[in-house]
């Protein structure tokens, strides 16, 4: 019998192969007509020509028999039930199975963008659909009528589906008026890393699989409903299990969601939840921002007045946006083209944000500027000489002279070299010079390197001038700008820390800092330290430390002269997940799972949030 | 062969008016001592009886002395002839019985039955 | 032979609201040869069915002997269910495979001469149910079922078809179970009768001795009440009366012309019998 599967499927199948050959075919031919290619029309009608065919190989389980007079004789053939249904699934469902790889190989072979359904989606509707026809095709000989129930069901199950990822977030925590539905489906749902949720679906549609073995049991002429209405006390508690199961293991698939803390100069909390939003703490407050935008991890790169500046860069989208802090609204100051991305460190000039923007690959830079009150974006393209061949591009500096603005550009040739560019918004580019560290710009003075000596530069008719030369034997490199709490022009800076470049051996017995005090250009070297650098300005620096043994944090402060522990945070492991600790400008945020504490420099004396 | 239908409706088994046919055969001379009969199959397929019906009608027969079976190879017609005459003499004596019986219902007395059988005797 | 080949245990089927097939427990021998009647709707085809693995019971069981394995089984009704788009040999192949039969016996098929390439939706019905038949005969079938299928067929064919039947009881002793509404035909084969009524049997008996149970009687008085009187017809001044069962005390109780019935008469007698005991509810 099974011989006879088999051929039945196949000319079932066939007949569908060969819709998929001749109308990609007619395709071929209007393209060669008409010059456009046919695989982009092709392609979405054969997803939803895959799914019809999915509900038609489970549907038609017995509807050669039927169709044949031969159900009498197919029932009395000395078989048990199972084996008949057991012979009759095989082959169709190794053909579902076939056709969903070449699915899979035409999707991989380009149709990645051309797709109307998402690859997941269509990949558990595909089968759930196949699943929920097969339980069906034992119950009606009528093919409409198989029809509409299985798109009822289907329609049904995807509903319980939703109930489950309602009652996860519920359980992990965000209330649910916080809650982006739509993100945490996805994140239920997200296979490439989620084989639990994965579980998770097809777990639920086992009650109608057992329903569907039930019935086989119970297999003949006569109309089946007869059967079903008998088993329903067997049904509900099926169904109510498979539910549980399913939403258990949908549940054991998503982790908790913690936040993400950015204290503010102004002593705000910002907290970001994964598809939850923004909360923002105040005093005895807490406001929602409100808004649309996908996970945001708050390391802001500015604030200004009631203003926050940050970056928020998911899979879809790469953006600036700035926080208004007072009314907690955020909105978005640029978007990057698709496909495009900026590097983190963004310069701020005046009203003016600068920063660069490339493919993927590295390919197609451009610098752009956006000023803030207009929004206006100007590009001007990177990919020129002398720029050529030049890589990690960074801004680090910005004046004006002679009505112009330009813009200060560091890149990396090779190990020894760094070139410097003056980028004038008109676009030309100006090579300035080269240094074997990374250079630093402040208060028009310009800082490079040579192998033993700083050099200071200073601006003379447009050209950068060595105006002293410092010896550095050891090295040292100044003004690392991302450590900074505000922009350079603001309040003066008085020093400059500089670290050495850190070997394996530094790390092992401590770091060699230094201070440059920007008065007489004096190197004093701090010795070695434990831990690792942590500005606050104006001139205090502080020194991190996480103990690999002991669960807990040093803090050490550079204060008369010496590096003196400071502060110990106890009790913090931060290897656990849920430990988390945030260095801010203004702060240091340690989060244990959910609770949350909150210290602010100078002293590191714990701010209270009575809502947190 | 013979072709007579057998008369469900009589109180009588089907068998024993199988046998009862057979003897006919015999005694009329249709078949003879010696003569090979239908084997139980086709006899069975003709007169669309059951086999096991036939069979009982042969086993019977065979019990009376009016055939013997061999395995293997049928039914032969075998008897003696003193088992012939004494069968003879007696189903006549029963067709007579029933003769009577009948004419009786009809009304008739037995001078009717006696002029009777001299009218038919007398012309022959 | 008294080996008990297939014995049904607290049988129960319903189709819908109705029960077709109440509380039934029978057995049947090796070898037997039974015809189940009765009227439109009593459960004949049902019980069949049961016995053929078409149908599923709700309750109870049917268990046969070991020693008759499924494949030994053979089904035929009036719904010639088969694989229409077959061809004939495919059918045969089709079948022997399933059956585990191996040297396929085509005699019968070769009698009616069909076209091995012939689909079987184009067999005239005669034509089916005897390749139908060729198709069972082949599995050399201790059991066969047989639902009203004699009058799907001509006169000619009809006798084949019986033959037939009568060649399996003969070969292989096999066990007939054939439902059936009228007898002329095939009332000498069944040596034993079942009459069903709303899903049970009122009567069981052998053949051989129903003629006895079973009498007419043609009356012009009336019968009195302890004659167990099944089913009565009357015409201006002569009455019917048919009498089951029937005791020699009667004739002196009830002193008339006694008369044999045949099977197809003993039938009608019940069927009737129950159409009047609806009426009179």
């Amino acid at each position: 019998m099974l011989k006879k599967e088999i051929s039945d499927v196949l000319k079932q199948t066939v007949f569908f192969a060969a819709l998929a050959l001749v109308i990609p075919a007619f395709l071929i031919i209007t393209t060669i007509i008409s010059n456009q290619s046919y695989f982009s029309v092709f392609f979405p009608l054969f997803q939803f020509g895959l799914l019809s065919w999915a509900f038609f190989m489970g549907a038609s389980l017995f509807s050669v028999e039927r169709g044949q007079r031969g159900m009498e004789y197919l029932l009395s053939l000395p078989y048990s039930r199972y084996q008949i249904v057991g012979i009759k699934i095989l082959p169709r469902f190794i053909a579902v199975v076939l056709f969903y790889v070449v699915f899979l190989i035409l999707y991989t072979s380009g149709g990645e963008d051309l797709v109307m359904l998402p690859f997941f989606s269509f990949t558990f509707i595909y089968f759930s659909l196949y699943l929920i026809s097969l339980s069906l095709s034992a119950s009606s000989e009528n093919f409409l009528v198989l029809f509409v129930s299985s798109l009822f069901s289907l329609f049904i199950y995807l509903n319980l589906l939703l109930l489950i990822v309602g009652l996860v977030v519920l359980t992990k925590g965000p209330p649910l008026r916080f809650i982006d539905f739509r993100l945490f489906f996805s994140k239920v749902w997200q296979p490439e890393l989620n084989v639990l949720g994965f579980i998770s679906v097809f777990v639920l549609l086992l009650p109608l699989l057992v329903c569907f073995g039930l019935s086989i049991k119970k297999l003949d002429l006569r109309p089946a409903k007869v059967y079903n209405k008998r088993f329903f006390k067997l049904l509900a508690p099926i169904f109510l299990g498979g539910f549980i199961l399913s939403f258990l293991f949908a549940n054991w698939s998503v982790g908790v969601e913690y936040s993400y803390f950015y204290l503010t100069e102004d002593h705000k909390l910002i907290e970001s939840t994964p598809y939850s939003g923004i909360k923002i703490y105040e005093g005895n407050k807490v406001h929602k921002v409100k808004g649309d935008f996908g996970f945001w991890w708050p390391s802001p790169f500015h604030e200004k007045n009631e203003y926050v500046y940050d970056r928020i860069s998911d899979r879809f989208s790469n953006k600036i946006v700035r926080i208004n802090m007072s009314d907690y609204t955020l909105e978005v100051l640029y978007e990057a083209p698709p496909e495009k991305y900026f590097r983190w460190s963004i310069w701020i000039h005046e009203q003016t944000f600068a920063f660069l923007e490339y493919n993927r690959d590295h390919s197609d830079k451009k610098f752009v500027l956006l000023d803030e009150p207009s929004r206006k974006v100007t590009k001007i393209p990177l990919d020129v000489k002398p720029l050529k061949n030049h890589y990690q591009h960074t801004i680090f500096g910005a004046n004006r002279a002679n009505g112009q603005r330009f813009w200060l550009l560091m890149t990396w040739r090779n190990q020894k070299e760094r070139h410097i560019f003056k980028l004038w918004e008109d676009g030309k580019i100006e090579h300035v010079g080269i240094s074997v560290r990374w250079p630093f710009y402040i208060n028009g003075i310009l800082l490079s390197y040579s192998e033993d000596e700083l050099i200071i530069h200073q601006e003379k008719e447009g050209k950068y001038v060595p105006v002293q030369r410092i010896p550095n034997p050891e090295g040292y490199r100044f003004g690392l700008s991302y450590y900074f709490r505000t922009t350079l022009d603001d309040i003066p800076i008085k020093k400059l820390y500089g670290v050495k470049r850190i070997t394996l051996e530094d790390q092992r017995m401590g770091t060699s800092y230094a201070t440059l005090t920007l008065k007489n250009f004096k190197i004093e070297g701090i010795g070695k330290t434990q831990g690792r650098m942590d500005y606050y300005y104006p001139d205090d620096v502080y020194f991190i430390e996480s103990d690999p043994i002991e669960p807990e944090i040093r803090i050490y402060k550079f204060m008369n002269g010496q590096v003196r522990l400071f502060k110990t945070f106890e009790d913090f492991d931060y290897k656990k997940p849920e430990n988390r600790s945030f260095w801010c400008k203004s702060g240091i945020v340690l989060r244990r799972g959910k609770k949350v504490k909150v210290y602010a420099y100078p002293d590191l004396k714990e701010i209270k949030f009575k809502k947190l | 062969m013979f072709r007579t239908d057998i008369d469900f409706s009589s109180p009588l088994p089907i068998y024993r008016q199988l046998i009862y046919m057979i003897k006919l055969e015999i005694l009329s001379g249709r078949l003879n001592d010696g003569d090979l009969l239908p084997p139980i199959r086709e006899l069975a397929k003709i007169l669309k009886l059951n086999p096991n019906t036939v069979a009982k009608a042969y086993y019977s027969l065979e019990e009376e002395g009016f055939i013997t079976s061999k395995r293997g190879s049928g039914n032969w017609v075998n008897y003696k002839k003193s088992r012939l005459d004494s069968l003879r003499k007696g189903m006549i004596e029963d067709e007579f019985k029933s003769f009577l019986e009948r004419a009786f219902s009809l009304g008739a007395n037995l001078g009717d039955i006696k002029n009777l059988i001299k009218r038919y005797s007398d012309n022959d | 032979m008294t080996e008990k080949i297939a014995e049904v245990e607290n049988l129960k089927v319903n189709i819908g609201r109705n029960t077709v097939l109440d509380n039934i427990h029978i057995q049947f021998q090796k070898g037997e040869s039974v015809v189940i009647a009765g009227k439109n709707g009593a459960g004949k085809t049902t019980f069949l069915k049961c016995l053929a693995n078409v149908i599923l019971p709700d309750q109870g069981r049917i268990v046969f002997s070991d020693k008759v394995s499924p494949e030994k089984m053979g089904y035929i009704s009036d719904q010639l269910s088969l694989f229409e788009n077959y061809s004939v040999k495919q059918g045969i192949d089709f079948h022997s495979s399933v059956y585990q039969i191996q040297d396929f016996d085509t005699t019968l098929i070769n009698e009616l001469k069909l076209n091995l390439n012939q689909k079987i939706k184009n067999l005239s019905a005669g034509e089916r149910t005897l390749y139908h038949l060729g198709l069972i005969l082949a599995q050399k079938p201790e059991i066969l079922f047989v639902d009203e299928i004699i009058h799907v067929i001509d006169p000619y064919l009809r006798e084949k078809f019986l033959e037939a039947v009568i060649d399996l009881i003969d070969r292989y002793k096999t066990t007939v179970i054939m439902v059936n509404h009228t007898f002329t035909e095939i009332e000498k084969i069944p040596d034993r009768v079942l009459v069903m009524e709303k899903g049970q049997f009122i009567l069981d008996e052998k053949t051989e001795s129903l003629g006895g149970k079973l009498k007419k009687v043609v009356a012009k008085e009336e019968i009195p009440e302890e004659v167990p009187c099944i089913f009565k017809r009357e015409a201006s001044y002569l009455k019917e009366y048919f009498i089951y069962p029937f005791d020699e005390e009667f004739r002196k109780k009830f002193p008339n012309d006694y008369k044999d019935i045949n099977l197809n008469e003993i039938i009608k007698a019940f069927i009737g019998g129950q159409y009047v005991k609806k009426g009179n509810q």
